[in-house]
């Protein structure tokens, strides 16, 4: 007893046993792949499906009605097997390559797979190999260079290996060893395509020009959508090198910050690189378990946008369509931690700035004349080894734990005592009162006083874990009526929003000297800015209450 | 170089010259043809002269109408078109010549 499944071939109704159905499904299928991707395929195996059922008549003489597996055989020797109906190979090409399917059957595209038969990890750079045609071998010298001289070539690779599938299937074997995909194979196939267009155009065909003329037209555009899409395809292929560029980039400055290595300097010297090492995060948040979420949510809030990057350029480059739905959620849900996590952190920072605390003392100063000549103690490269102070640049600066922050400013103001006093404000943020107190009080800063000279130095410092947390330094010189202060050259980078008479700005003040009148700080035997004479003073006899 | 594939050319030829001769005669439906050249060996199994018949009817050498047939689906009856008709009578000197041109050759080298 046998299963039958009852079949309408070519219109006529059969009762097959299920053994021969599958045999003759078989066949025809094979055949179907034999005529290849052709228009005339369909036609084709209509007329060899009638004639299968004519044979099948034939056979019944209507005396039974059920097919067999010898039936299907009989058909198959009558037919032949599905080689002999191309008769050689020949024929078989001339099939294939019949003009107007020349490029549906032609295009076998080629798809990126990882080569297991041939691999040391993945296989990920055999596979790379077969794709461009290139030997595997360079390819592997270049992830051992970017593993070893950057560790960097690490998280391409296992994106890499994530993202192209492995071959499994002999086809899959096939397609991945392919013909090359490169520039060359990509203009060869356009020009296919253009050749394919002009023959239709000074072609045979001229005789029904109609058909011929609209056959050629549908060519053109045929022609044209596949310059688009070659242009289309480079660019794709042109940013997803560009996006896996940036990426890695990126992905060096990332680790280089994250270990505080040398390579930041390496790289570029300016400050958009020197900014975020490691001992910005301990002056900014400062060191434990805060410090290591910060870290956390930097890698997370940059270095997933960053593989994000690198896994989008590598799709474009392979054209590769996978959608790994778990992995693209899962990233976005560490991004958005790594966003809370940095909020977490910062609103935790933020806790130090609400109590503000200043900090005031005097410099004991008598000065040998009645005028306080101001300068930069930094203008003076001698100075450095001197006083202790690094060679420091740029607005902040960390050097030897400690903390060189640009925030110290002179001003001058009026005294009603007689003698020049300098009062020193230190300001500094905190949790509270105290912390803001002493963290006001550990500020240091480097000033020097050679005769009526006073210099100071710009910056400001402290050390490194008493966190950066807006330190400033206010130096306020009292100047009594008749005193006078020589701004020198260089004093610019220390005087900040000094109030004047001619409410002149601090740089147009450098240079001159001045003197506190009982209208304020006015300019004397200024060239270019309205002041008062040393005669006028005379005359006005307005001496100096020096004694 | 195959001798498979000498005899594959050879035959191709010649096949399409066959068919349409038979076809001179008047219409006739796949299994005719397939019979008479069963008879002169030019074809073993049925299956050839499938994609074959498809390819002379898109070249416009043949044309087909269909006919109810008592012993299952329709048929196709295939018949010479004009083109095909001359292209046949081209085919005609060609077999000629190459007949003479091989008989001349052979007897000269034999």
């Amino acid at each position: 007893m046998n299963k039958t499944v009852t079949a309408n071939i070519s219109g006529i109704v059969f009762n097959i046993e299920v053994d021969a159905y599958d045999k003759l499904n078989n066949y025809l299928a094979t055949i179907k792949k034999y005529l290849g991707n052709t228009d005339s395929r369909d036609e084709v195996m209509a007329d060899i499906e009638s004639r299968v059922a004519e044979l099948f008549k034939e056979r019944f003489n209507n005396e039974r009605s059920v097919v067999t597996l010898s039936d299907v055989d009989y058909v198959i020797s009558v037919m032949g097997e599905p080689e002999q109906y191309f008769d050689g190979t020949e024929e078989e090409s001339d099939w294939t390559s019949d003009k107007s399917n020349s490029s549906s059957t032609k295009q076998k595209s080629k798809r990126i797979f990882r080569d297991e038969d041939d691999k040391i990890i993945g296989g990920v750079c055999s596979g790379i190999g077969h794709y461009f045609g290139i030997d595997r071998i360079w390819i592997r010298i270049l992830f051992l260079f970017a593993f070893f001289v950057w560790g960097v070539g690490f998280i391409p690779y296992i994106i890499l290996w994530i993202v192209i599938p492995k071959a499994k299937t002999t086809a899959e074997k096939l397609e991945m060893k392919g013909e090359a995909v490169n520039v060359d194979n990509i203009k060869k196939t356009v020009e296919d395509k253009f050749n394919d267009l002009k023959d239709s155009f000074n072609g045979e065909g001229a005789k029904d020009a109609a058909n011929s003329l609209s056959g050629a037209l549908s060519k053109l555009f045929t022609f044209i959508g596949m310059v688009i899409l070659f242009i289309l395809k480079f660019a794709m292929k042109f940013f997803g090198v560009i996006f896996i560029i940036i990426g890695i980039a990126i992905l060096i400055a990332l680790t280089a910050t994250l270990f505080n290595s040398d390579i930041v300097t390496v790289i570029s010297n300016n400050e958009v690189f020197t900014i975020p090492s490691h001992d910005i995060l301990q002056a900014l948040i400062g060191t434990g378990t805060h410090a290591t979420l910060a870290l956390i949510a930097l890698i997370l809030f940059i270095g997933i946008p960053t593989i994000g990057l690198i896994y989008s350029g590598i799709k474009m480059i392979f054209k590769l369509r996978t959608k790994n739905s778990v992995i693209g959620i899962s990233m976005g849900v560490l991004w958005i931690l790594g966003i809370l996590l940095g909020f977490y952190v910062a609103m935790n920072s933020l806790k130090d700035l609400k109590s503000t605390q200043k900090s005031l003392s005097t410099i004991e100063w008598t000065s040998a004349s009645n005028t306080v000549y101001l300068s930069d103690l930094t203008e003076q490269d001698n100075q450095f080894n001197d006083y202790n102070i690094p060679n420091v640049e740029g607005t902040i600066w960390i050097e030897d734990s400690k903390v060189y922050f640009d925030n110290l400013e002179v001003d001058v103001l009026p005294t009603r005592g007689d003698k020049i006093k300098i009062m020193v404000e230190k300001i500094a943020k905190g949790s509270n009162r105290k912390d803001a107190k002493e963290r006001a009080e550990k500020m240091e800063f480097t000033y020097k006083i050679e005769d009526s000279t006073l210099k100071f130095s710009p910056y400001v410092y402290f050390n490194l874990e008493d966190k950066f947390r807006a330190q400033e330094v206010k130096v306020h010189i009292m100047l009594p009526i008749g005193s006078k202060i020589a701004l020198e050259e260089g004093s610019e980078e220390i005087i900040y929003d000094i109030k004047n008479v001619g409410n002149e700005y601090d740089l147009d003040m450098i240079g001159e000297t001045w003197i506190m009148l009982n209208e304020g700080l006015t300019c004397l035997d200024c060239k270019f800015i309205d002041g008062v004479s040393s005669g006028q003073l005379k005359k006005d006899s307005i001496q100096p209450q020096f004694p | 170089m195959k001798i498979e594939n000498t005899q594959a050319q050879m035959r191709k030829g010649v096949l399409e010259y066959c068919i349409l001769s038979i076809l001179s005669s008047g219409e006739a439906y796949p299994s005719e043809i397939i019979n008479q050249l069963k008879e002169g060996k030019l074809i073993v199994v049925e299956g050839t002269l499938y994609p074959l018949l498809t390819r002379l009817k898109n070249a416009e050498l043949l044309s087909y109408r269909w006919e109810e047939s008592k012993s299952g689906p329709p048929r196709k009856y295939y018949q010479l078109t004009d083109k095909g008709s001359n292209f046949l009578k081209d085919l005609d000197v060609t077999w000629q010549d190459l007949m003479k041109a091989v008989e001349l050759t052979r007897k000269k080298n034999a």
